[in-house]
C-alpha cells in the first residue's frame, strides 16, 4: 500500500462525522472506526477504501484543473 | 405483437441488498406503466433453478440482477449463487443485463462479450454506496444514497423507455458527472464524491452497445 496515499485517506475519513458509514457490495456495512482499522492494518478492505478515496481525490484534482 | 417482459431479482437480507431492492420499486412501477410484464424475483425463490427456468420459458428481454457479485458469480438470496460463469451465464447471451453488483462485468460481462446480440452492463470492481448516517431503514428517502439511486435506477429506466445500452449508461455517467460537479455533499461529508467518482470509474457496458429491449 502506498503510505502517503494510506495517509490521505486515514486523514480524510478520519475528518468524516463521527457515525459517517459505507456499503460496500461485497464487503457489507463499515462504521468509521471499522474503516479506520481496515486502512491502518492493510487488509483487502483497506487497500480498497483507500483505491476509492484515492480516485475521488483525483477526480477532483481534475475538476479544478478543467476550471 | 410479443409482450415485452422483464426480470428483476429482489433479495432483502442485508443492508446492501435492502438499498437495491427498495430502489427498485421505481423500476417496478414504470415497466408496468409502459405495459411490460414484469418477473419479480423474491425470496425465498432467488435461486438458480428458479431464474433458470423463467429465463429459459418466459424469456425476458431486459433481466436486471440486484445483489452481491464477484467476477464469476451473481448472488440472488443469502448465499446462493443464481449464475455462475461456466454454468448458466450462457443463458443471460443476447438479453440486456444489468448487474446492480459487485465485479461481474470483468468476468460474467465479458465472457458474454462476443456473438451477443444483448449486453451486459454492470460494475467492474466493488460498487459502493454512502447511506444516511441517519434513517438506514428508508433507502427512498436518503438523502446521502440519493444520487446512488437515481445514477443506477437511471439504467433500466432508459432501457424501458426504448433507448439502447449505450444511452443508457451514458445517461447514468451524466447523472453522476453532474453531482460531482456541483460537488454534491449532505453534512459536509466529503466521501459522497469520492464513492460516486468510484462508481464512475467501475461501471461499464459489454457487448453490443445499440442493443434496445
Amino acid at each position: 500500500m502506498n503510505q502517503h496515499e494510506k495517509e490521505i485517506v486515514l486523514r480524510r475519513i478520519g475528518n468524516s462525522p463521527s457515525n459517517a458509514k459505507i456499503i460496500i457490495g461485497s464487503v457489507g456495512e463499515l462504521n468509521k472506526e471499522e474503516m479506520i482499522n481496515e486502512i491502518k492494518n492493510e487488509t483487502r478492505v483497506g487497500k480498497l477504501l483507500v483505491k476509492i478515496h484515492m480516485t475521488g481525490l483525483r477526480y477532483h484534482k481534475k475538476l479544478i484543473n478543467q476550471a | 405483437m410479443l409482450q415485452k417482459c422483464m426480470l428483476i431479482t429482489l433479495p432483502d437480507f442485508d443492508r446492501a441488498t435492502h438499498f437495491l431492492s427498495a430502489w427498485s420499486k421505481e423500476i417496478i412501477d414504470d415497466a408496468e406503466k409502459r405495459a411490460i410484464k414484469v418477473l419479480e424475483v423474491k425470496e425465498p425463490n432467488i435461486i438458480m433453478k428458479n431464474v433458470n427456468s423463467l429465463l429459459d420459458k418466459q424469456k425476458p428481454q431486459l433481466v436486471i440482477l440486484n445483489g452481491h457479485g464477484t467476477i464469476n458469480k451473481i448472488e440472488g438470496q443469502n448465499k446462493e449463487w443464481i449464475i455462475i460463469r461456466g454454468k448458466n451465464h450462457q443463458k443471460l447471451r443476447n438479453k440486456i443485463v444489468f448487474a446492480r453488483s459487485c465485479s461481474a462485468a470483468s468476468g460474467i460481462g465479458i465472457e458474454l462479450e462476443g456473438n451477443n446480440t444483448g449486453c451486459f452492463i454492470g460494475y467492474q470492481e466493488d460498487y459502493a454506496i454512502i447511506p444516511d448516517r441517519h434513517g438506514m431503514s428508508r433507502p427512498n428517502q436518503n438523502r446521502s444514497s440519493k444520487p446512488f439511486k437515481e445514477s443506477s435506477n437511471i439504467i433500466p429506466l432508459m432501457l424501458l423507455a426504448g433507448k439502447t445500452a449505450n444511452e443508457a449508461v451514458e445517461e447514468s455517467k451524466k447523472i453522476m458527472e453532474n453531482y460531482l460537479e456541483n460537488q454534491y455533499m449532505i453534512d459536509e461529508d466529503p466521501r459522497i464524491f469520492d464513492v460516486l467518482a468510484w462508481n464512475l470509474s467501475i461501471l461499464t457496458c459489454v457487448g453490443n452497445e445499440n442493443a434496445t429491449i
